[in-house]
């Protein structure tokens, strides 16, 4: 009998749950921990943040699926992890802390490290739902912006003129792409409801170029051009009247006013009535400990708390990074028994180019793995995992981002008939210019538009990836 | 030579006449459709090929072929 821990019930820790349990046996235990005792489909956050959904829409409770599924569900926090165990036992195990404070060790044969992100909200002063901005990451934070969002159209009909910022809060951040549908959808949201006029709205990035997405952009084929992304999201706003501001790295947000730095340097504001800014992320906070107990945290993790896998952490310039620096299997160097997967590993540098400002601020989005890549680490660690219990002497799977294609939509206004979205694929996620020296990527598999399809397919995806998620009949066929 | 469908659709800002210039108002960062004329807009036809329903009908077709096209080659390679 062995098993399996899997810390974190997000895209990635659910899906390597799920197939964990699907391809183990029954003498097997599969153990998820999470603080939540919901699933979120964080995509249609965006729609719950301008109204349009109900966090019951984005949401539903984890314990009964993962009982009929037979699944073992522990809501707490983890902790610490032990992977050689205590003086009392060999056995490795983690420490889970629950909502009450009570604490219990949790033994596991092999570790799935997927907690996701800590929202680093205190990265920025006046950041976040605790602040002066609001928030779509999680449906709590969304619930929120929507309410602020219906107070200012209010005050719009009321003939005041409203200013909008939403991008990323601090110059670190990644997920550009889930604050870009943001502003789209609320520009979209604004036309809808007949108020569009009395609104200025904002974009404010850490990117270097609009369209970069902390994927360093990408190249389109079109009009018998390639040419670059950026040129397809500055279209997009200013044929949407939305003003930008790029290579920024907000340093405050105060009521009504951000601050900001911007590469060159200078210090600079922007006031608003509404600032949707997303955080920076970092890991959880996990500890680790030897048998003697000796803090071994740095062993496992990086400083910025994410875990340790099979990447080539070698600190280098941007013109020596290879796709081959990106890991294969994500299992841990240190414990070959603990993967990491999702936003919980550690990528060995960004994708975007990183530039400094003459004050030493660092203002460079930090590679996405989100979405679809976390879905598909989850399921190649999981299936690595199995055969590893079954007697494979190392991971079986891999799934490196230098060589994951993505297909992913962008919303960009929801409406069944005037509605539309970004449908783009790239291939491969991280830029490969051994393989594909001129762009990096395989231009035959790099596409994108913006239409009414892209939203039928956004709507598609989203009843179908939670029916995925609440494992029903035939989940597993529902591609990740 | 310009068609009536290679202007902006109705209701696009429109640059400031005498505006052909990068250059942004001293001490912003801020870009508007007044300080960034240089950016690429859309066709009114193409404006209105991204919600005419049978062509979008086409697309979602070729979209959804060129999604699963990636999809299963990931699959394939585990």
């Amino acid at each position: 009998m062995s098993r399996v821990v899997i810390l974190g019930a997000g895209i990635s820790g659910h899906t390597a749950a799920a197939f964990a349990r699907k391809w183990l046996g029954p003498g097997d235990t599969v153990t998820v921990v999470s603080p939540d005792d919901s699933y979120n489909w964080i995509p249609s956050n965006i729609w719950v943040g301008v109204g349009l959904m109900r966090p019951r829409q984005v949401r539903f409770p984890l314990a009964p699926v993962y009982e009929r599924a037979g699944i073992d569900f522990k809501q707490a926090w983890a902790r610490e992890i032990h992977p050689e165990g205590d003086s009392a036992s060999t056995d490795p195990y983690v420490t889970i802390e629950t909502a009450s404070g009570a604490r219990e060790n949790v033994r596991y044969d092999f570790l799935i490290n997927a907690t996701g992100p800590r929202l680093r909200f205190d990265k920025t002063a006046g950041l976040g739902p605790d602040g002066n901005s609001v928030s779509v990451c999680t449906a709590e934070h969304a619930v929120g912006a929507s309410a602020a969002l219906d107070e200012s159209v209010e005050r719009m009909r009321r003939g005041e003129r409203q200013r909008f910022i939403v991008g990323t809060g601090h110059g670190t951040c990644t997920c550009e792409g889930a604050a870009f549908e943001y502003i789209v959808n609320l520009e979209f949201e604004l036309r809808a409801r007949k108020v569009r006029d009395k609104a200025d709205i904002v974009w404010v990035t850490n990117e270097y170029e609009l369209g970069d997405f902390g994927m360093g952009g990408m190249h389109l084929r079109r009009g018998g051009y390639i040419v670059p992304s950026n040129l397809f999201t500055e279209s997009l706003f200013a044929e949407r009247g939305i003003n930008w501001i790029t290579r920024a790295h907000v340093s405050a947000v105060e009521p009504g006013q951000i601050q900001y730095e911007t590469l060159d340097g200078a210090q600079r504001e922007q006031e608003f009535d509404f600032a949707m800014l997303l955080p920076p992320f970092s890991g959880v906070g996990l500890k680790a400990y030897d048998r003697a107990g000796t803090d071994i945290t740095a062993k496992l993790f990086l400083p910025n708390e994410f875990m340790r896998v099979d990447a080539d952490y070698e600190a280098k310039p941007y013109e020596q990074w290879t796709a081959k620096d990106w890991p294969r299997t994500y299992q841990s160097p240190a414990y070959p028994n603990i993967f990491a997967a999702g936003i919980a590993f550690a990528p060995p540098h960004a994708i975007s180019e990183q530039h400094v400002s003459p004050n030493g601020t660092v203002i460079a989005p930090a590679p996405p793995r989100t979405g679809m890549p976390s879905a598909e680490i989850g399921k190649a660690v999981a299936h690595s995992v199995v055969d590893m219990i079954r007697g494979a002497a190392a991971p079986t799977q891999s799934a490196s981002m230098a060589e994951m294609g993505a297909a992913c939509v962008a919303s960009a206004g929801a409406n069944l008939f005037t509605g539309t979205a970004a449908s783009m694929t790239v291939y491969p996620i991280v830029p490969d210019y051994d393989r594909y020296p001129l762009y990096g990527r395989d231009m035959d598999r790099t596409f994108g538009e913006i239409g009414l399809a892209g939203h039928w397919i956004k709507i598609a995806l989203h009843h179908m990836f939670l029916y995925k998620a609440k494992l029903r009949p035939g989940w597993a066929l529902i591609p990740e | 030579m310009t068609t009536p469908n290679d202007d902006p659709p109705a209701g696009t800002p429109a640059p400031p006449a005498g505006a052909r210039t990068r250059a942004r108002p001293a001490g912003s960062a801020l870009v508007t459709s007044q300080t960034a004329p240089y950016v690429t807009r859309p066709t009114r036809w193409t404006v209105f090929l991204r919600t005419f329903v049978p062509w979008q009908l086409w697309r979602f077709a070729r979209i959804n072929a060129k999604m699963f096209g990636i999809i299963f080659r990931d699959r394939a390679r585990h």
